[in-house]
Protein backbone atom coordinates (compact mmCIF):
# COMPACT_ATOMS: atom_id res chain seq x y z
CA UNK A 1 0.00 0.00 0.00
CA UNK A 2 1.10 3.43 0.51
CA UNK A 3 4.13 5.04 2.54
CA UNK A 4 2.07 4.78 5.34
CA UNK A 5 1.06 1.28 5.22
CA UNK A 6 4.11 -0.08 4.62
CA UNK A 7 3.56 -2.94 7.77
CA UNK A 8 1.04 -5.34 8.67
CA UNK A 9 0.43 -3.77 12.21
CA UNK A 10 0.04 -0.58 10.27
CA UNK A 11 -2.38 -1.95 8.06
CA UNK A 12 -4.11 -3.09 11.28
CA UNK A 13 -4.33 0.70 12.75
CA UNK A 14 -5.96 1.81 9.51
CA UNK A 15 -8.53 -0.73 9.48
CA UNK A 16 -9.19 -0.63 13.61
CA UNK A 17 -9.56 3.21 13.15
CA UNK A 18 -12.02 2.58 10.28
CA UNK A 19 -14.07 -0.20 12.37
CA UNK A 20 -13.78 2.14 14.99
CA UNK A 21 -15.37 4.75 13.24
CA UNK A 22 -18.31 2.86 12.17
CA UNK A 23 -19.21 1.58 15.58
CA UNK A 24 -21.76 4.08 15.97
CA UNK A 25 -24.05 2.78 12.73
CA UNK A 26 -26.26 0.42 13.58
CA UNK A 27 -27.15 -0.56 10.01
CA UNK A 28 -23.54 -1.89 9.47
CA UNK A 29 -23.31 -5.32 9.63
CA UNK A 30 -19.53 -5.41 8.72
CA UNK A 31 -16.35 -3.53 7.06
CA UNK A 32 -13.47 -4.68 4.85
CA UNK A 33 -10.29 -2.39 4.47
CA UNK A 34 -8.39 -3.96 2.32
CA UNK A 35 -5.08 -2.42 -0.29
CA UNK A 36 -6.11 -1.63 -3.97
CA UNK A 37 -4.33 0.16 -7.10
CA UNK A 38 -6.29 2.43 -8.55
CA UNK A 39 -6.76 2.28 -12.17
CA UNK A 40 -4.45 5.49 -12.15
CA UNK A 41 -1.81 2.78 -10.89
CA UNK A 42 -1.94 4.69 -7.49
CA UNK A 43 -1.86 2.75 -3.94
CA UNK A 44 -5.56 3.25 -2.27
CA UNK A 45 -8.04 0.71 -0.18
CA UNK A 46 -10.84 -0.82 -0.72
CA UNK A 47 -13.44 -0.47 2.01
CA UNK A 48 -16.40 -2.65 1.26
CA UNK A 49 -19.30 -1.51 4.17
CA UNK A 50 -21.55 -4.69 4.06
CA UNK A 51 -25.12 -3.23 5.11
CA UNK A 52 -27.80 -5.25 7.16
CA UNK A 53 -30.84 -6.52 5.08
CA UNK A 54 -33.31 -3.64 4.96
CA UNK A 55 -36.59 -4.08 5.18
CA UNK A 56 -38.03 -6.43 2.35
CA UNK A 57 -36.05 -7.58 -0.37
CA UNK A 58 -35.03 -5.03 -2.77
CA UNK A 59 -35.32 -1.93 -0.42
CA UNK A 60 -32.27 0.20 -1.04
CA UNK A 61 -30.49 2.35 1.79
CA UNK A 62 -31.00 5.56 0.39
CA UNK A 63 -28.10 8.40 -0.60
CA UNK A 64 -28.62 10.52 2.04
CA UNK A 65 -27.96 7.53 4.85
CA UNK A 66 -25.07 6.55 3.12
CA UNK A 67 -23.10 9.81 3.06
CA UNK A 68 -22.17 9.82 6.88
CA UNK A 69 -20.57 6.61 6.87
CA UNK A 70 -18.38 7.67 3.77
CA UNK A 71 -17.65 10.67 5.31
CA UNK A 72 -16.99 8.76 8.64
CA UNK A 73 -14.42 6.10 6.43
CA UNK A 74 -12.34 9.87 5.20
CA UNK A 75 -12.02 11.15 7.95
CA UNK A 76 -10.95 7.69 9.33
CA UNK A 77 -8.16 7.92 7.01
CA UNK A 78 -7.29 11.25 7.68
CA UNK A 79 -6.99 10.77 11.34
CA UNK A 80 -3.87 7.97 10.44
CA UNK A 81 -2.16 10.62 8.32
CA UNK A 82 -2.76 7.75 4.91
CA UNK A 83 -2.60 9.53 1.72
CA UNK A 84 -4.50 6.30 0.48
CA UNK A 85 -7.75 6.90 -1.35
CA UNK A 86 -10.45 5.17 0.13
CA UNK A 87 -12.89 3.88 -2.21
CA UNK A 88 -16.02 2.30 -0.49
CA UNK A 89 -19.12 0.22 -1.22
CA UNK A 90 -21.83 -0.69 -0.23
CA UNK A 91 -23.56 -4.41 -0.69
CA UNK A 92 -26.52 -5.39 1.34
CA UNK A 93 -25.77 -9.34 2.42
CA UNK A 94 -28.72 -10.45 0.56
CA UNK A 95 -27.71 -9.61 -2.49
CA UNK A 96 -24.64 -10.96 -2.76
CA UNK A 97 -26.27 -14.23 -1.15
CA UNK A 98 -28.29 -14.73 -3.67
CA UNK A 99 -26.86 -15.57 -7.25
CA UNK A 100 -26.79 -12.88 -9.27
CA UNK A 101 -28.06 -12.91 -12.87
CA UNK A 102 -25.09 -13.48 -14.37
CA UNK A 103 -22.88 -15.53 -11.39
CA UNK A 104 -19.87 -16.19 -13.71
CA UNK A 105 -18.55 -12.98 -13.03
CA UNK A 106 -18.59 -12.72 -9.72
CA UNK A 107 -17.13 -16.44 -8.00
CA UNK A 108 -14.59 -14.50 -6.05
CA UNK A 109 -17.66 -13.36 -3.38
CA UNK B 1 -31.97 18.29 -22.68
CA UNK B 2 -28.16 18.90 -22.78
CA UNK B 3 -26.10 15.78 -22.66
CA UNK B 4 -25.39 15.64 -18.95
CA UNK B 5 -28.64 15.48 -18.14
CA UNK B 6 -29.37 12.90 -20.19
CA UNK B 7 -27.05 11.02 -19.06
CA UNK B 8 -28.00 10.92 -15.21
CA UNK B 9 -31.12 10.12 -16.45
CA UNK B 10 -30.02 7.29 -18.35
CA UNK B 11 -27.78 6.01 -15.79
CA UNK B 12 -30.86 6.27 -12.97
CA UNK B 13 -32.74 4.31 -15.47
CA UNK B 14 -30.34 1.26 -15.87
CA UNK B 15 -29.57 0.41 -12.43
CA UNK B 16 -33.65 0.59 -11.89
CA UNK B 17 -33.96 -2.19 -14.29
CA UNK B 18 -34.69 -5.96 -13.83
CA UNK B 19 -36.01 -5.18 -10.31
CA UNK B 20 -35.58 -8.99 -9.16
CA UNK B 21 -32.66 -10.11 -10.78
CA UNK B 22 -30.46 -7.01 -12.11
CA UNK B 23 -28.06 -7.69 -14.49
CA UNK B 24 -24.61 -6.77 -14.48
CA UNK B 25 -24.15 -5.15 -17.97
CA UNK B 26 -27.16 -2.63 -16.87
CA UNK B 27 -25.61 -1.80 -13.49
CA UNK B 28 -21.97 -1.53 -15.12
CA UNK B 29 -23.25 0.80 -17.73
CA UNK B 30 -25.51 3.01 -15.65
CA UNK B 31 -21.97 3.64 -12.96
CA UNK B 32 -20.43 4.40 -16.51
CA UNK B 33 -22.83 6.64 -17.47
CA UNK B 34 -23.01 8.45 -14.56
CA UNK B 35 -19.72 8.72 -14.83
CA UNK B 36 -19.96 10.39 -17.74
CA UNK B 37 -22.85 12.29 -16.99
CA UNK B 38 -20.41 14.65 -14.35
CA UNK B 39 -17.47 14.33 -16.71
CA UNK B 40 -19.96 16.37 -19.61
CA UNK B 41 -21.20 18.39 -16.74
CA UNK B 42 -17.80 20.09 -15.33
CA UNK B 43 -16.65 19.89 -19.45
CA UNK B 44 -19.51 21.94 -20.32
CA UNK B 45 -18.84 24.08 -17.11
CA UNK B 46 -15.11 24.46 -18.35
CA UNK B 47 -15.97 25.51 -22.32
CA UNK B 48 -19.06 28.11 -20.91
CA UNK B 49 -16.79 29.73 -18.45
CA UNK B 50 -13.58 30.04 -20.20
CA UNK B 51 -14.90 30.50 -24.20
CA UNK B 52 -18.15 31.02 -23.74
CA UNK B 53 -21.48 29.94 -25.88
CA UNK B 54 -21.46 32.42 -28.90
CA UNK B 55 -20.16 29.67 -31.19
CA UNK B 56 -21.31 26.31 -30.57
CA UNK B 57 -18.90 24.90 -32.48
CA UNK B 58 -16.42 25.89 -30.75
CA UNK B 59 -17.64 24.89 -27.31
CA UNK B 60 -18.05 21.83 -28.12
CA UNK B 61 -14.25 21.23 -29.76
CA UNK B 62 -13.05 23.36 -26.71
CA UNK B 63 -14.39 20.27 -24.38
CA UNK B 64 -12.51 17.51 -25.82
CA UNK B 65 -9.28 19.36 -25.19
CA UNK B 66 -10.54 18.00 -21.29
CA UNK B 67 -8.36 15.45 -20.10
CA UNK B 68 -9.57 12.07 -17.75
CA UNK B 69 -6.77 11.84 -16.09
CA UNK B 70 -6.06 15.48 -15.57
CA UNK B 71 -9.39 16.18 -14.24
CA UNK B 72 -8.82 13.32 -11.95
CA UNK B 73 -5.62 14.62 -10.09
CA UNK B 74 -7.13 18.14 -10.37
CA UNK B 75 -10.27 16.89 -8.17
CA UNK B 76 -7.94 14.86 -5.84
CA UNK B 77 -6.26 18.43 -5.10
CA UNK B 78 -9.93 19.58 -3.81
CA UNK B 79 -11.81 17.07 -2.44
CA UNK B 80 -12.16 16.38 1.31
CA UNK B 81 -9.07 13.90 1.57
CA UNK B 82 -6.88 15.77 -1.00
CA UNK B 83 -3.54 16.13 -0.90
CA UNK B 84 -2.74 19.51 -3.10
CA UNK B 85 0.29 20.50 -4.45
CA UNK B 86 2.23 23.15 -2.42
CA UNK B 87 1.85 25.63 -5.33
CA UNK B 88 -1.87 25.64 -5.05
CA UNK B 89 -2.06 26.39 -1.82
CA UNK B 90 0.31 29.11 -1.69
CA UNK B 91 -1.50 30.19 -4.89
CA UNK B 92 -4.79 30.45 -3.09
CA UNK B 93 -3.51 31.30 0.21
CA UNK B 94 -5.23 28.26 2.05
CA UNK B 95 -5.94 24.68 0.99
CA UNK B 96 -8.69 24.19 -1.22
CA UNK B 97 -10.11 21.65 1.72
CA UNK B 98 -10.37 25.39 3.95
CA UNK B 99 -11.66 27.55 1.47
CA UNK B 100 -14.11 25.69 -0.89
CA UNK B 101 -17.13 24.71 0.03
CA UNK B 102 -18.70 21.26 1.07
CA UNK B 103 -20.30 21.10 -2.09
CA UNK B 104 -17.24 21.81 -4.49
CA UNK B 105 -15.18 19.32 -2.22
CA UNK B 106 -18.07 17.01 -2.80
CA UNK B 107 -18.14 17.55 -6.70
CA UNK B 108 -13.66 16.64 -6.59
CA UNK B 109 -14.55 13.78 -4.31
CA UNK B 110 -17.48 12.39 -6.80
CA UNK B 111 -15.28 12.85 -9.57
CA UNK B 112 -12.57 10.77 -8.15
CA UNK B 113 -15.14 8.27 -7.04
CA UNK B 114 -17.01 7.63 -10.20
CA UNK B 115 -14.26 7.61 -13.01
CA UNK B 116 -12.65 4.88 -10.77
CA UNK B 117 -15.70 2.87 -10.47
CA UNK B 118 -16.32 3.28 -14.45
CA UNK B 119 -12.53 1.73 -14.79
CA UNK B 120 -13.63 -0.73 -13.08
CA UNK B 121 -17.53 -1.24 -14.89
CA UNK B 122 -15.94 -0.91 -18.39
CA UNK B 123 -12.90 -3.41 -17.98
CA UNK B 124 -12.80 -5.19 -14.82
CA UNK B 125 -14.77 -8.45 -15.25
CA UNK B 126 -14.06 -9.73 -11.58
CA UNK B 127 -15.93 -6.66 -9.84
CA UNK B 128 -19.05 -7.21 -8.60
CA UNK B 129 -21.79 -4.28 -8.85
CA UNK B 130 -24.87 -4.69 -6.78
CA UNK B 131 -28.12 -3.40 -7.21
CA UNK B 132 -27.11 -1.10 -3.88
CA UNK B 133 -23.87 -0.25 -4.96
CA UNK B 134 -24.68 0.57 -8.47
CA UNK B 135 -27.19 2.89 -6.87
CA UNK B 136 -25.13 4.57 -4.63
CA UNK B 137 -22.87 5.66 -7.33
CA UNK B 138 -25.61 6.81 -9.46
CA UNK B 139 -26.82 8.75 -6.46
CA UNK B 140 -23.80 10.32 -5.94
CA UNK B 141 -23.44 11.35 -9.56
CA UNK B 142 -27.03 13.13 -9.11
CA UNK B 143 -26.06 15.07 -5.66
CA UNK B 144 -22.79 16.21 -7.63
CA UNK B 145 -25.31 17.73 -10.06
CA UNK B 146 -27.07 19.80 -7.10
CA UNK B 147 -24.02 20.13 -5.21
CA UNK B 148 -22.61 22.23 -8.69
CA UNK B 149 -25.51 24.18 -9.12
CA UNK B 150 -25.49 25.26 -5.48
CA UNK B 151 -21.26 25.59 -5.70
CA UNK B 152 -22.09 28.57 -7.88
CA UNK B 153 -21.44 31.34 -5.58
CA UNK B 154 -18.19 29.75 -4.52
CA UNK B 155 -15.51 31.45 -5.37
CA UNK B 156 -13.07 29.01 -5.95
CA UNK B 157 -15.20 27.18 -8.81
CA UNK B 158 -13.93 29.25 -11.39
CA UNK B 159 -10.40 28.44 -10.29
CA UNK B 160 -11.41 24.50 -10.03
CA UNK B 161 -12.36 25.23 -13.68
CA UNK B 162 -9.19 26.66 -14.56
CA UNK B 163 -7.30 23.81 -12.77
CA UNK B 164 -9.26 20.83 -14.04
CA UNK B 165 -8.24 22.28 -17.80
CA UNK B 166 -4.77 22.84 -16.93
CA UNK B 167 -3.80 20.86 -14.11
CA UNK B 168 -0.48 21.75 -12.85
CA UNK B 169 -0.04 23.88 -15.73
CA UNK B 170 -2.05 26.62 -14.16
CA UNK B 171 -0.02 26.11 -11.05
CA UNK B 172 3.08 28.63 -10.28
CA UNK B 173 6.31 26.79 -10.51
CA UNK B 174 7.31 27.80 -7.02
Amino acid sequence: MSEFVQTGEDAEALRARVHASLESFDFIESVEVNPYVDAGGDAAARVNVYLKNRDGAGTLYDEAMLRPVREAVTEAFKAVSTQLWPYVTFFQRAEIRWPPADADLVDEL
Amino acid sequence: MDLPEGLIEHAEALVRLDPRKPKQANLRRGVSAAYYALFHLLGRAVADSLVGTKSVSVNARFRRVLGHQAMKEACRWFAPNGQPPKSLVTLLGAAPQVQASVELRRVAEAFVVLQEERHRADYDVQALFTRQSATELVARARLAFDDWEAAKADALRSVFLVILLAGKGALPDR
